[in-house]
């Protein structure tokens, strides 16, 4: 265990699904270099197959406390390739009908958006933005032989030291949300890094400052008047993704309200069954749905009959401040 | 500086500055030690990324030896009293600026076409080249044609880039079509009601509403550094209602989600009206003295009862309303011709209901019209044209009625529809009759511009206003789109529906052309020297393949002035470069925020890229040394009581001098507008924004403290509206709108949605999109990629199993008027008879240099081209014929 | 035209040399380069300006060939060497042009990066300073960006049949030669 953690809540009720964040990330850490693939951060609409493709479904993590070793390293496919477009050859040069990507594409970090599930009126979908979860016992640090992979003292931020990787992959199977990724260049793996140089000068990470959804609350866990503590801990409104997989995550989310807006009877009337069905977000989230929701229902009604709530306070985040503070 | 050379060298260095420091050391020991080095900045400056966009967001760029190499928002607003602040703003379009900047489609030299028109081949041009033809051919123009065959469309959305345009434009007595109606952002309904129909509050007023309606409004998608305030407001108690025809991004976060077909909009508005009158859920006495509800209308010919009326001497501006009190018609004071410049009624108490003898004349009140002629909108009888269930309509009803502080957000695809225009005029209605306009509430379109007389006066010249166009009309006419809109449509369909066809609707044209309703321009003149500033030039049009073919032939020198290659800039004949976001000086004004953006210029334009100031300054010299030069001088154009003074165009142009630099025109444009001020050029290229002051605002002073809410002093200093009746206006007596049937708010359309013909099975939808700003970085690689890296179309699954299409499939999709093609995406959230792009796509990424807007066939509703009638006539950016693009109906099959 | 010119002189001058003969040839730097033989008199400036505009902007019969090294190594990815060049003009204290604004990869910018450090060897040779650093630049510059993206830049420019394809082979052995030097010890 690191002596302080750092982590995040993400909520999803605020999401947009503007990818800022995904933009943010990438162009400070993976448009270069063999990274360009990547995306350590990533909005995915759910249902759906996600970013890896059908990451939920790759294994890895543990269980009963055993480490599982039937992990899948994700198949390129899976990410998609980067497109490259022919702009002088079809714009400046006029020798191609068309500006097209160098290859057909057929999968892409975001090919499924708003496709969700369902018939209209009634489909139902959601943004789900997703980085490293910084675990507090981290499948990718258990599963490397050669222990390249550590938890900062300072501040529990996961990191793969570039210099002791060996590309021997364990990692990449082993963490069950496809958040390790494989530099073909340099045959090293690589992550998220939770902007430590960013967050060694005292500046939340990228993805948190640039976020205009204004979606992500980020401090340390331990900090009792900060944002985590106060979501997590004392309202209980944020939960982790996956729970079952024995990773211990410090991303929680915020579950999406999932009774509104309601859907429609056959004959056009609203109908009191809810939007989304309890048994899709436990199936990410746990348990711990129906009562974070609860939770949210409640102090959100009170907000409507004119009453003080700490927690919606809490989540309209007024300023940059109440959102994140280290 | 010279260029530098090696001592003794015969060679000098250009692309690079050595610097050179005989004793320092340069322990170079292997490349690790450059990565080891922290990663550092030269400069950090600040730009804004408004170019179609009218969010108004400050990022910082950070640079590097001259190269911008990462965008991150300045988030450093400051927060007002109780209210979430709007940090941090910008999206990520903006956060990929750099990236996309150094793209090859990114234009860095002037081009001259070698090939064919489209043929997209170029050579190389100097400035001083380009110059000179553009010069030559105006003159030239000018000489044999006379004035006004040239026309300067701009649309570059920064103030002295803007204006570099508009001033050009003026001097030449150039035509000036209004962009906004090109585009379909106009509200000409709205405008009817009330002046300027284009307002909004600032955004952040959003968090003080307890119910916000999104309709024809996809805020999630298109408002993102707004949304949060949606969100927010939520959790602060609202509750959030999305009326849309498919279940986009902005239904999964609302509270109520209404499925209206599309198209069929003023139905339901006019169910909600129909309710809210029939439970006497209206606040009478703020319609008594708002609106012209209790205006006094005669019973036998459905006009107001005037002034004239009584006295022949009266005025056709002065109106009545019924006083309780002394039992007769009263004038009511405030409207246009009113001598009384206020909405206090004084005694007067006027009826709102009634039917009444004033002196012999049978009259009634615009509210007993109104409710007579909504009254069959009950919630059962549009059900079968909205598809809204009764029930769902009443609870909608009951949470207006329960409202405290109800907004309406109206986004542009309301007006992009046949229907729109009565559709906006119900649901000013609804946000009016229980009295949350002005008061605790707002209806919020999408932007407005902020009063900057600094502006106005740059682009200004005494004596020579241009020619003010419709887009709409001048490219209907220069498009001959009559042509395919009589091809194209069904005209006894039309006729059912809405009461005239094709032809008739020519002859409209014609005739308030005419009446000098609309400008005549385009039918008397030709766009021979067409300048083409920041606007992809067919993408905003229906039709696209036939506009460009009969366009072209009227057009002898097309030329482009964009950053970058758009698929508009390939029919050129000149390509002019001009600078990226990242490297020019000037502000952006937008109201949605009461800052004031900077484009900082972080760095100089690269290549030969210019300024759009500067290309102003040096065109008008170029024009002026040639016209001397040929012994060209004034050229009359009596047309416009006005001349063309070619010799002394770049003395005029710079006011002698005086605004030649970039910093000199945007001094000038801030220092002389109240609400900036000396000071405030000083504030915003320090800071990246800059708050403007109380003035500011159109409607209603900006305070300090509080979000700025539009046209609340009407109600609290009883200062009259801007309309005929010097109210909220809802009763038009105009000639038209009695021939159309549209006095009073309510449907116009009949037949449930849709002009199109009933052969094609589907309706085409092509609102905003999530990924570019129209098609600003549609083009953008790390954008493409979070897509299907090429234009798609998205069916529902049911439609795709009946036409055995498959996800990720090539499809063609047509009518008799085009086609064209792109790759399926399956959308559940999307009812079977609508296909559905996002738009902005650029004609070149599409397969066989098809083109979305190619099916799409042009539609104008003749109640826009009303004139002569008070506050209703022609005016550029907010009165014209707005550009439909709803109606069509087309088919699709695998390709 | 043999390279026997090129090579007589120093290396810094080689390279600016070459610097100049990729840039656009206006009539003033075709004066230049004819007076010093780097092209034939025979080729006029306005042809030559056709034949830079054939291979590097337009192209003729085939797709134009970019003179960006981004532009080549698409697989690597333009933004990381685009920063990784920064940084070397950084630690020499090189500022890019202010007038003459392009980007840090394009090939005459390296060339002239090339020239600077092939001259500060020599002036350090002169004065008795150490020259590994600048030796050490080299060698390092022309492995991580010039050499590799040469060979690729130069196979593509022959397939132009523009002018331009046996300048490409002039600088390819200029480099190699150079690299041999380099290989070697001082």
């Amino acid at each position: 265990m690191s002596k302080r953690q750092l982590a995040y809540v993400f909520d999803l009720n605020k999401c947009i699904g503007c990818h800022t964040c995904t933009m943010a990330c990438k162009t400070l850490w993976t448009d270069r270099g063999g990274r360009e693939y990547m995306y350590w951060n990533n909005v995915e609409t759910h249902p759906g197959k996600g970013y890896p493709m059908n990451w939920q479904q790759k294994g890895g993590g543990f269980k009963n406390g055993a480490l599982q070793t039937d992990g899948k390293i994700p198949p390129m496919e899976a990410y998609g390739a980067v497109w490259k477009y022919n702009f002088e050859e079809a714009l400046l040069e006029g020798k191609a009908d068309r500006v097209v990507a160098h290859e057909k594409p057929t999968w892409g970090p975001n090919w499924d958006e708003d496709e969700g599930a369902g018939t209209f009126p009634n489909s139902r979908y959601f943004y789900l933005p997703r980085i490293c979860n910084h675990c507090s016992n981290p499948a990718c640090l258990a599963a490397c032989p050669n222990k390249a992979i550590y938890k900062r003292e300072e501040d529990g931020l996961v990191v793969i030291d570039q210099e002791r990787c060996r590309g021997y992959r364990y990692c990449v199977k082993a963490c069950p949300y496809g958040k390790v990724y494989f530099n073909l260049q340099t045959q090293k793996s690589e992550k998220c890094i939770g902007c430590y140089p960013r967050v060694e000068k005292g500046e939340a990470p990228a993805c948190v400052k640039q976020c205009t959804g204004r979606i992500r609350f980020w401090g340390y866990r331990d900090d009792q008047d900060g944002p985590i503590h106060k979501l997590v801990d004392k309202w209980k409104v944020a939960i982790p993704l996956h729970p079952e997989y024995g990773t211990e995550p410090n991303v929680f989310y915020v579950p999406p309200l999932n009774v509104t807006p309601p859907p429609f009877e056959e004959d056009g009337r609203l109908s009191n069954v809810p939007r989304i069905p309890m048994a899709d977000l436990e199936a990410m989230f746990g348990k711990g749905v129906q009562p974070a929701l609860e939770i949210l229902g409640r102090e959100m009604q009170k907000r409507r009959e004119a009453k003080p709530s700490e927690l919606t306070d809490l989540l309209i985040g007024f300023t940059n401040k109440d959102r994140y503070r280290i | 500086m010279a260029s530098m050379s090696i001592p003794g060298s015969v060679w000098a260095f250009s692309k690079i500055q050595p610097n050179y420091d005989p004793l320092k050391e340069y322990p170079y020991r292997g490349w690790e030690d450059l990565y080891r080095k922290e990663w550092t900045w030269d400069s950090v400056g600040f730009t804004t990324h408004a170019i179609g966009c009218v969010a108004g967001c400050a990022w910082k760029v950070y640079v590097k030896n001259g190269m911008t190499m990462r965008d991150e928002q300045v988030s450093e607003y400051p927060q007002l009293p109780g209210i979430p602040d709007m940090n941090p703003r910008g999206c990520q379009k903006g956060a990929v600026y750099c990236s996309w900047s150094k793209q090859p489609d990114h234009l860095k030299w002037p081009l001259k076409r070698v090939g064919e028109r489209g043929s997209r081949k170029w050579k190389r041009i100097s400035w001083d080249e380009a110059y000179t033809e553009i010069a030559d051919k105006i003159i030239d123009t000018t000489l044999k044609r006379g004035p006004g065959n040239i026309c300067i469309p701009k649309r570059p959305f920064a103030i002295i880039s803007n204006t570099a345009y508009t001033r050009l434009a003026n001097l030449l007595g150039a035509i000036k079509p209004d962009v906004s109606s090109m585009t379909g952002d106009l509200y000409p309904g709205l405008h009817t009601v009330r002046i300027p129909a284009r307002t909004v509050s600032t955004f952040d007023d959003w968090f003080t509403s307890d119910l916000i309606l999104m309709w024809h409004k996809n805020p999630i998608v298109t408002r993102m550094p707004d949304a949060h305030f949606l969100m927010e407001a939520r959790y602060n108690g609202a509750r959030l209602v999305n009326i849309s025809c498919d279940y986009n991004p902005s239904s999964i976060h609302a509270d109520l989600f209404v499925p209206v077909k599309m198209g069929t909009d003023s139905y339901l508005a006019a169910a909600i009206v129909n309710q809210l009158i029939a439970g006497k859920h209206f606040k009478a006495d703020y319609l008594k003295e708002q609106t012209d509800l209790p205006f006094l209308v005669r019973v036998d010919n459905g006009k107001f009862l005037r002034e004239k009326d009584f006295n022949a001497e009266g005025s056709v501006e002065v109106f009545y309303v019924w006083d309780v009190k002394s039992g007769k018609a009263v004038p009511a004071p405030g409207s246009m011709g009113s001598k009384e410049k206020t909405l206090k009624l004084g005694a007067v108490e006027p009826a709102l209901e009634g039917t009444f003898d004033a002196n012999g004349i049978q009259v009634t009140t615009v509210f007993e019209r109104l409710k007579k002629e909504i009254a069959p909108f009950t919630p059962e009888a549009t059900q079968a044209e909205s598809g809204v269930h009764p029930t769902v309509v009443r609870q909608l009803v009951e949470m207006i009625a329960q409202s405290k502080a109800l907004r309406i957000l109206d986004g542009y695809n309301n007006q992009k529809h046949f229907d729109g225009f009565q559709c906006g005029r119900l649901k000013m209605l609804i946000i009016t009759l229980i009295g949350h306009h002005g008061t605790t509430g707002s209806l919020d379109t999408t932007y407005e511009g902020w009063v900057l007389e600094g502006g106005r006066n740059l682009g200004a010249f005494k004596g020579k206003p241009g020619r003010s166009v419709s887009m709409v009309l001048a490219q209907w006419v220069w498009g001959e789109q009559h042509r395919r809109a009589k091809a194209y449509y069904d005209d006894k369909q039309l006729k059912e529906q809405i009461g005239f066809g094709i032809d008739d609707m020519e002859a409209l044209r014609k005739e308030s052309e005419a009446k000098g309703w609309m400008p005549k321009w385009q039918s008397i003149k030709d766009p021979i020297v067409y300048i083409n500033a920041g606007i992809n030039l067919f993408n905003t049009s229906n039709g696209y393949q036939h506009l460009r073919d009969n366009f072209l032939k009227r057009c002898e020198l097309l030329v482009n002035v964009d950053f970058r290659m758009n698929a508009g800039c390939m029919y050129s004949d000149i390509v002019l470069p001009c600078a990226e976001n990242t490297e020019k000086l000037d502000i952006r004004e937008t109201s949605v925020t009461r800052f004031v953006h900077a484009f900082g210029q972080p760095v100089k334009p690269m290549y030969e890229r210019k300024t759009e100031w500067q290309i102003g300054v040096e065109l008008a010299k170029k024009i002026q040394e040639r016209a001397i030069a040929r012994g060209v001088t004034r050229v009359d154009d009596p047309e416009i009581k006005s001349a063309i003074d070619f010799n002394t165009f770049y003395d005029d142009f710079t006011m002698n001098g005086k605004v030649v630099t970039d910093e000199q025109a945007l001094r000038f444009v801030m220092e002389n507008s109240k609400a900036l001020g000396p000071g405030s050029y000083e504030e915003v290229m320090k800071k990246g924004f800059v708050a403007v002051g109380p003035t500011a605002g159109k409607t209603a002073p900006i305070p300090k403290d509080k979000p700025y809410r539009p046209f609340t002093i009407n109600v609290t200093d009883k200062i009259p509206y801007k309309t005929l009746t010097g109210r909220l206006q809802f009763y038009v007596d105009h000639d038209w709108f009695q021939r159309f049937d549209a006095t009073v708010p309510k449907p116009q359309m009949k037949g449930g949605g849709h002009l199109g013909p009933k052969q094609y099975p589907f309706k085409f939808s092509s609102p905003h999109t999530r990924w570019g700003v129209h098609s600003f970085a549609r083009s953008e690689e790390w954008m493409l990629r979070h897509q299907r890296g090429e234009p798609d179309i998205r069916l529902s699954p049911q439609a795709m199993a009946k036409k055995g299409i498959k996800d990720g499939d090539m499809v063609r999709i047509f009518n008799s008027s085009g086609e064209f093609f792109a790759m399926a995406k399956a959308w559940p959230s999307l009812p079977e008879d609508i296909l559905f792009t996002e738009h902005g796509w650029e004609q070149y990424l599409y397969k066989n240099m098809t083109h979305y807007n190619m099916v799409n066939c042009e539609l104008i509703n003749p109640l826009e081209m009303v004139g002569g009638y008070g506050h209703i006539k022609f005016a550029a950016a907010a009165f014209n014929p707005n550009r439909i693009f709803y109606e069509t109906t087309v088919d699709v099959e695998k390709a | 035209m043999s390279t026997s010119h090129l090579s007589m002189g120093p290396q810094a001058e080689n390279y600016l040399a070459m610097a100049r003969l990729f840039s656009y040839p206006t009539a003033e730097a075709w004066q230049r380069l004819t007076e010093h033989g780097l092209v034939e008199p025979t080729l006029s400036a306005e042809e030559l300006q056709a034949e830079y505009l054939a291979a590097f902007e337009v192209g003729r019969d085939q797709a134009a060939v970019p003179l960006f090294e981004g532009m080549h190594r698409n697989n690597e990815g333009r933004a990381g060497i685009l920063e990784d060049l920064l940084r070397y003009y950084e630690f020499f204290d090189i500022k890019l042009s202010d007038t003459d604004r392009d980007y840090p990869d394009h090939l005459v910018t390296e060339l002239e990066f090339l020239a600077w450090l092939c001259h500060r060897e020599a002036a350090a040779r002169q004065e008795g300073q150490d020259i590994e650093p600048f030796r050490r630049a080299s060698r390092d510059f022309l492995d991580r960006h010039l050499a590799a993206w040469l060979p690729e830049f130069c196979s593509k420019l022959e397939r132009t049949k523009t002018a331009y394809e046996k300048y490409g082979s002039m600088l390819r052995k200029l480099v190699e030669e150079h690299r041999r030097q380099l290989a070697t010890a001082n």
